[in-house]
C-alpha cells in the first residue's frame, strides 16, 4: 500500500517542484526562501495528502498549499523586517517624470505593440517579468497578487494592514514604474 | 462666477493631477468630479491616452500571463533541493 504513495510524491517532485519554485522566486524574489517554501509545501501536501480527493487536479492542490505558504512567509517578513513603513514619507519618485507645470518631461513613447496579441510575444512576458523583479518587496507583494493572483482590494487591505487609499497609491506607483521600465527595455532590444 | 471656476478648474487638470486617476479608475470607480476631469484631460491629451493605453495593456499582460509564461525562465531548482525533499518527505512519510 505505501509504495505508490512514495511514488506518487516523487513524482510530484519530478514533476511541478520547478514550476512552483519559479512560481515562488517571482513573488518572494529571496532564493533561498523560495527553496524552503517549495520543500514546506511539499511536507505540507504529504501530511494532508487524505484531504486530496482528486476534486481538483494535483497541481492546482498543490499550488494552492504554496499560494498560502507564500502568503504565510509574507506575513513573517512583516512580523521581522521593516515592511510597513517608509515608503509613505519618502517623496514620489514619480515627480521627476513631470515639469513643474505638471506636463510630461519624458513622455510616454510608443511601443509598436498591438496590444491584442502583446501577451504571446515570449520576449515581452521575459521583459515583465524582469521589471517586476525590480520593484521594492512590497510594491512587487501587492502588485502580484492583485493584478496577477486576482486577490480582491478588501482581502489585501486586510492582509497588509493599510487604507484603500494606500492601496490606490501603491498600484499607482507600481503600475507606473513597471510601465517605464517595460518601455526602456522593450524600446532598447528594438 | 462659481460656475466659470469650477469649469476652469475643470480644464487646469495637469497630467500630473491625472496620472494617479488613471489607475485609480481601473481599482475603484472614481467620484462623479473626478470622471469628468480624467474624461476632460484625456480628450484634450494624446499623451495621457498613451499612458492610459500602456497601463491597460501592462494589466492586461499579468492577468493573461498568469501561469507559467509569467516566471522566470532560466530558474530551475538545484537537484541537490529536490533530493533533499525527496528525502525529507521520506522521513515523514
Amino acid at each position: 500500500m505505501d509504495k505508490p504513495v512514495e511514488l506518487n510524491i516523487e513524482q510530484w517532485v519530478d514533476s511541478y517542484s520547478d514550476m512552483m519554485f519559479r512560481f515562488t522566486v517571482l513573488r518572494v524574489k529571496d532564493q533561498d526562501a523560495a527553496e524552503e517554501i517549495v520543500q514546506a509545501t511539499f511536507v505540507s501536501a504529504l501530511k494532508s495528502k487524505d484531504s486530496f480527493q482528486g476534486r481538483s487536479s494535483e497541481k492546482s492542490w498543490l499550488f494552492g498549499i504554496l499560494k498560502h505558504k507564500i502568503m504565510d512567509h509574507f506575513r513573517e517578513q512583516k512580523k521581522y523586517a521593516n515592511f510597513d513603513t517608509g515608503w509613505e514619507d519618502e517623496p514620489d519618485p514619480l515627480d521627476a517624470a513631470y515639469h513643474a507645470n505638471g506636463t510630461w518631461k519624458n513622455q510616454p513613447q510608443h511601443w509598436d505593440l498591438d496590444p491584442e496579441h502583446a501577451h504571446e510575444n515570449s520576449q515581452l512576458a521575459e521583459i515583465l517579468t524582469e521589471c517586476l523583479d525590480g520593484l521594492s518587496d512590497k510594491f512587487r507583494q501587492i502588485f502580484v497578487l492583485k493584478e496577477i493572483d486576482g486577490m480582491d482590494s478588501e482581502a489585501l487591505c486586510k492582509e497588509f494592514d493599510i487604507k484603500p487609499t494606500n492601496l490606490w497609491v501603491i498600484l499607482h506607483r507600481a503600475r507606473a514604474q513597471l510601465r517605464k521600465c517595460l518601455e526602456v527595455k522593450w524600446l532598447g532590444q528594438k | 462666477m462659481k460656475t466659470m471656476l469650477f469649469i476652469e478648474k475643470l480644464f487646469k487638470f495637469t497630467c500630473k493631477d491625472v496620472n494617479p486617476l488613471i489607475s485609480e479608475a481601473l481599482d475603484h470607480s472614481l467620484s462623479f468630479g473626478n470622471q469628468v476631469r480624467l474624461k476632460i484631460h484625456l480628450a484634450i491629451c494624446k499623451v495621457c491616452r498613451r499612458y492610459q493605453e500602456q497601463i491597460k495593456l501592462v494589466r492586461d499582460l499579468c492577468r493573461k500571463f498568469k501561469g507559467d509564461p509569467l516566471t522566470p525562465s532560466k530558474v530551475f531548482l538545484n537537484d541537490s533541493i529536490k533530493d533533499k525533499i525527496k528525502q525529507e518527505l521520506k522521513n515523514y512519510h
